[in-house]
């Protein structure tokens, strides 16, 4: 019986549905199994957010033809949200770059030049000239790089490499710096180590959730689906909603706190309180498991150290009338538990309230959530806590409420940190590619750690600088400043995504005393703004791992190769790395201690080390592309992860061979004798915990987690008689942060065109306006023009009005201050004052 | 043209009328249902537009939770004939 594809496409799509949700559709199976239509496919991972699904990838004549979710995949279980169902298209956008293209004037380099066509070596001959010029005039302060959270592992471990050890600078930062670094000084600070103690399970285990400032349904559907599907199957369980607007995830909350912006903080002082005042602390939990510590206040808000703000701040770290720094934002010291009890006790529920907002009954029915020892509880959180001036603090005020009732480090009960990039813990965070960090945990400014990296890389001692680097946004800050002149942002697009574009990232760009750098796939804002547009291979057109929120490291196979002169970022660091002596770039001194690198390249001594090029290109599985290994002659993703997994392996970051992953669906470290852990710091799950400890912080010394007495303290910007509105940034289901990927998806595209403003439909009549009227948004730093929606899925209540980032027509981040968290130098995209008017 | 599928996650006595409903708008099929208002559903579109407008139809169909989404191949060359294997 002859079928045609259309059949056999349609028997396949069923069949995957039926899979899913295990039901038999006999013919459609049947069908499915029996006919080949020379489509092949392999697993992969979702591009996108921090969730991690598994999809499964159709590939036909080098074109990825097909996606479906893996019904294998624990994270997803067969299911897609919108953006991983369009996943294939995001390679085919027309307007794809395919060659290097470079701003000329008359036949050669010219900042004010327009763009043009170059060869890889006419863009690394000028990249290269850029770079030694700058290192030799300013040294390696003078050069720097923006990288990403979406980096794939061995992406993030090649550049740090490339960087801190090669070049000597440890200006590298990446793009996670807006969206989680707040999570990752909460964790050091409370924990002494990073990322979740739970994982996704928990969502099956859990009798209440509390979302703090978190919209999973939009921003983490897949996610959403696992805890709505336990919201309705299992009765007793109980959603709680906090935010500053209602959206879309309110809709299925039994429970909605609408607070005022940074109130967050008074709300975790008061359920403290709560607590202690009703005896539920976990009493016998807290005295073996936790201490008690007073951090200093006088912070300041991250913004440059002119500003009114920073002048009269004591203990924000910059420099003083005396030179010298001001304090330590990060100080603490210990305090005792009654101390503590006095401390949040002036956090009384009429205060939560007066401060937040939030009615009485639901303050305290929240707080009863928590204290109560019944019910066990996940919190999530991600930019609501994480893009906060009190970042650090919020973060670490969630784990005081959960340390205080012991609802932590067990199936069901939990606060977990989410991540909005695929390898936002995977790469930016477990790799070490902060500008103060080095693998596993480890930071720069430790003697020890640098001396364990420099051991691992067999570099002389004292290679790896001792200084923090630049920051994201001091990065932003010294390339205006004329301090940053060599700049290399990949995989990333900060000219849509950061802050304060037209006071604090244009200047840079267009600074003539700097060359700017851009690799992407695609023409965004950021590489239209640079000097130098590197084409990139993208996803599939790569061999790639990433790791998700819960510590699940995934990896996937090239399956398709890039269009055009495109070229990994990967290959784009180590070719470039071969036009650097060491003499070049180290110290005769430095040099001195290790001859045998005398007359070498920065390839040949961080890559071509006898570790990174150490497995043949014939251990790549056969009928696969691997386009870098087949250039450099070995199998280079297998010699990165396996070097950098050294740094892990017997200090509680453990990660399994290379090979493991490439047939597994993921697995969550510690992975110790090939076994996974959920949770972390408990005896019986974690290899960790020894018989009989029960439970071990043992990212502290003593194995004890610090509990912080923080307080409330206003936002860094407030609206006012000039800008009366409070203005919100943020995402939408449909575009994926900067839209460079997912705007190139005509339907992805066609469902949500346009950022518009959402507004409370009595704010809007007060300023004459109607639905769809064309508006002025303006803050002191900008203006911009959009649309005003007064219906739309987000409903701010009086006061407040949100506008997404996607839309490159529309730069909301024109309008954004750039004050961030003193101690995570992340930035709070979620409060600053704007004006609205009608056009 | 683009072929996908979907489960449809409906209230358990909307059953019929909402398979009706589906049925009724261009390119969709219901392959299987299930007692407690799970159905699975095939959409066939022409172009890049109608896929995700269908989806949204459904979405806003009465009865409908959710929509998941499963499966996704575009094809040039749909009515090209194959042999199913023995």
């Amino acid at each position: 019986m002859q079928v045609t594809r259309r059949e056999l496409i349609k028997a396949n799509a069923v069949s995957a549905a039926a899979t899913v949700i295990g039901i038999s559709v006999p013919g459609a199976q049947a069908l499915a199994q029996n006919t080949k239509d020379g489509v092949r496919w392999d697993k992969g991972v979702c591009r996108f957010c921090g969730t991690g699904c598994g999809v499964l990838i159709g590939t036909k004549d080098n074109r990825i033809v097909a996606t479906q979710g893996d019904p294998d995949a624990p994270v997803n279980k067969g299911l897609n949200c919108i953006k991983g169902y369009f996943l294939s298209k995001i390679m085919t956008g027309k307007d794809r770059l395919t060659e290097p293209l470079l701003r000329m004037k008359d036949g050669k380099f010219d900042k004010n030049g327009e763009f043009a066509h170059v060869s890889w070596k006419q863009a690394f001959d000028i990249m290269e000239e850029k770079c030694k010029a700058s290192l030799k005039a300013n040294g390696p302060k003078s050069i720097g790089m923006f990288g990403s959270g979406q980096w794939t592992i061995w992406e993030g471990y090649a550049a740090v490499k490339l960087f801190k050890a090669g070049f000597r600078s440890n200006n590298i930062d990446p793009n996670a710096r807006h969206c989680m670094a707040s999570a990752v000084a909460g964790f050091m600070r409370t924990f002494g180590i990073d990322e979740p103690m739970g994982c996704y399970d928990d969502a099956e285990h859990a009798d209440a959730f509390v979302l703090w400032g978190a919209n999973m349904a939009e921003m983490h559907p897949i996610l959403w689906s696992r805890i709505t599907d336990r919201r309705l199957t299992a009765k007793h369980v109980k959603l709680n909603v906090l935010s500053t607007f209602t959206h879309r995830s309110c809709e299925l909350a039994d429970t909605e706190l609408i607070f005022n912006p940074q109130s967050d903080l008074a709300i975790l002082n008061y359920i403290c309180n709560f607590i202690i005042q009703n005896g539920a602390v976990n009493e016998e939990f807290v005295k073996k498991n936790v201490s008690f510590r007073k951090g200093v206040t006088d912070i300041g808000y991250g913004l440059r150290p002119n500003h009114p703000l920073e002048q009269v701040a004591g203990n924000n770290g910059y420099p003083g009338a005396d030179g010298k720094p001001k304090g330590n934002p990060g100080a603490s010291a210990p305090m005792t538990f009654d101390e503590f009890k006095k401390f949040v006790s002036e956090y009384t529920l009429d205060k939560a309230h007066e401060i937040s907002g939030v009615p009485k009954d639901k303050l305290e029915a929240l707080a009863k959530t928590y204290a109560d020892p019944k019910t066990k509880v996940v919190s999530y959180w991600t930019m609501g806590f994480n893009q906060h001036t009190r970042g650090t603090w919020v973060n670490n005020m969630i784990y005081n409420v959960h340390l205080l009732v012991g609802k932590i480090s067990e199936p069901g009960n939990g606060p977990f940190s989410l991540t909005g990039q695929p390898s936002a813990c995977g790469t930016a965070r477990e790799v070490g590619t902060f500008a103060h960090r080095l693998p596993a945990d480890m930071e720069v400014t430790n003697p020890a750690h640098r001396e364990a990296a420099e051991k691992q890389w067999k570099l002389p001692a004292g290679t790896v600088p001792d200084w923090v680097g630049l920051h994201a946004v001091a990065q932003s800050r010294a390339l205006k400043d004329g301090k940053l002149n060599f700049y290399w942002t990949t995989t990333t697009n900060n000219m849509q995504a950061g802050p304060n574009i037209n006071e604090e990232i244009w200047p840079g760009f267009r600074n003539p005393a700097n060359f700017i750098v851009v690799s992407d796939a695609y023409p965004t804002v950021s590489a239209l703004a640079a000097d130098l547009i590197l084409p990139c291979a993208m996803w599939a057109e790569k061999e790639g791992a990433f790791g998700n929120a819960e510590r699940r490291t995934q990896f996937w196979r090239q399956q398709v190769q890039a269009p055009g002169k495109s070229k990994s970022d990967l290959w784009q660091y180590v070719e470039f790395s071969k036009r650097f002596k060491v003499e070049e770039v180290w110290p005769a001194e430095l040099l001195d201690k290790a001859p045998q690198y005398k007359g070498k390249t920065l390839y040949d001594v961080l890559y071509a080390n006898g570790q990174v090029n150490k497995f043949p290109v014939s251990e790549i599985q056969k009928g696969f592309d691997n386009d870098e290994s087949k250039d450099f002659g070995f199998y280079l993703q297998k010699g990165l992860f396996e070097e950098y997994a050294e740094f892990g392996r017997g200090h509680a970051h453990d990660l399994a061979p290379f090979e493991t992953y490439h047939h597994a669906r993921g697995l969550r470290w510690p992975v110790v004798d090939n076994k996974e852990t959920l949770w972390r710091f408990r005896e019986g799950y974690d290899p960790y915990v020894k018989k009989g400890e029960g439970v071990r912080f043992y990212g502290k010394p003593d194995g004890k987690a610090w509990i912080f007495a923080l307080p409330y303290q206003p936002a860094a910007e407030q609206p006012d008689a000039d800008y009366d509105l409070w203005l919100c940034t943020g995402r939408v289901l449909e575009h994926w942060h900067t839209g460079s990927m997912t705007r190139r998806v005509p339907e992805l595209y066609r469902a949500m065109p346009d950022a518009w403003l959402y507004m409370h439909p009595d704010d809007a009549k007060k300023r004459g306006l109607q639905r769809g009227d064309t508006i002025k948004v303006a803050t002191r730093r900008g203006e911009i023009s959009t649309k005003v929606e007064t219906r739309g899925r987000n409903k701010p209540p009086l006061g407040l009005v949100f506008m997404p980032f996607f839309d490159e027509h529309r730069l909301v981040n024109k309008l954004t201050l750039d004050a961030t968290c003193p101690i995570s130098k992340e930035t709070d995209f979620k409060k600053c004052a704007c004006k609205v008017v009608k056009v | 043209m683009n072929i996908s599928s979907a489960v449809v996650f409906a209230k358990p006595m909307q059953d019929p009328a909402l398979r009706a409903l589906l049925c009724a708008m261009p390119g969709v099929e219901v392959h299987a249902t299930t007692e407690d208002g799970r159905m699975i559903v095939t959409i066939e579109s022409e172009n890049d537009h109608t896929a995700i407008d269908t989806y949204k139809a459904i979405e806003g169909l009465p009865g409908v939770l959710s929509v998941a989404m499963i499966f996704q191949q575009t094809e040039s060359n749909p009515e090209q004939e194959l042999t199913p294997c023995k």
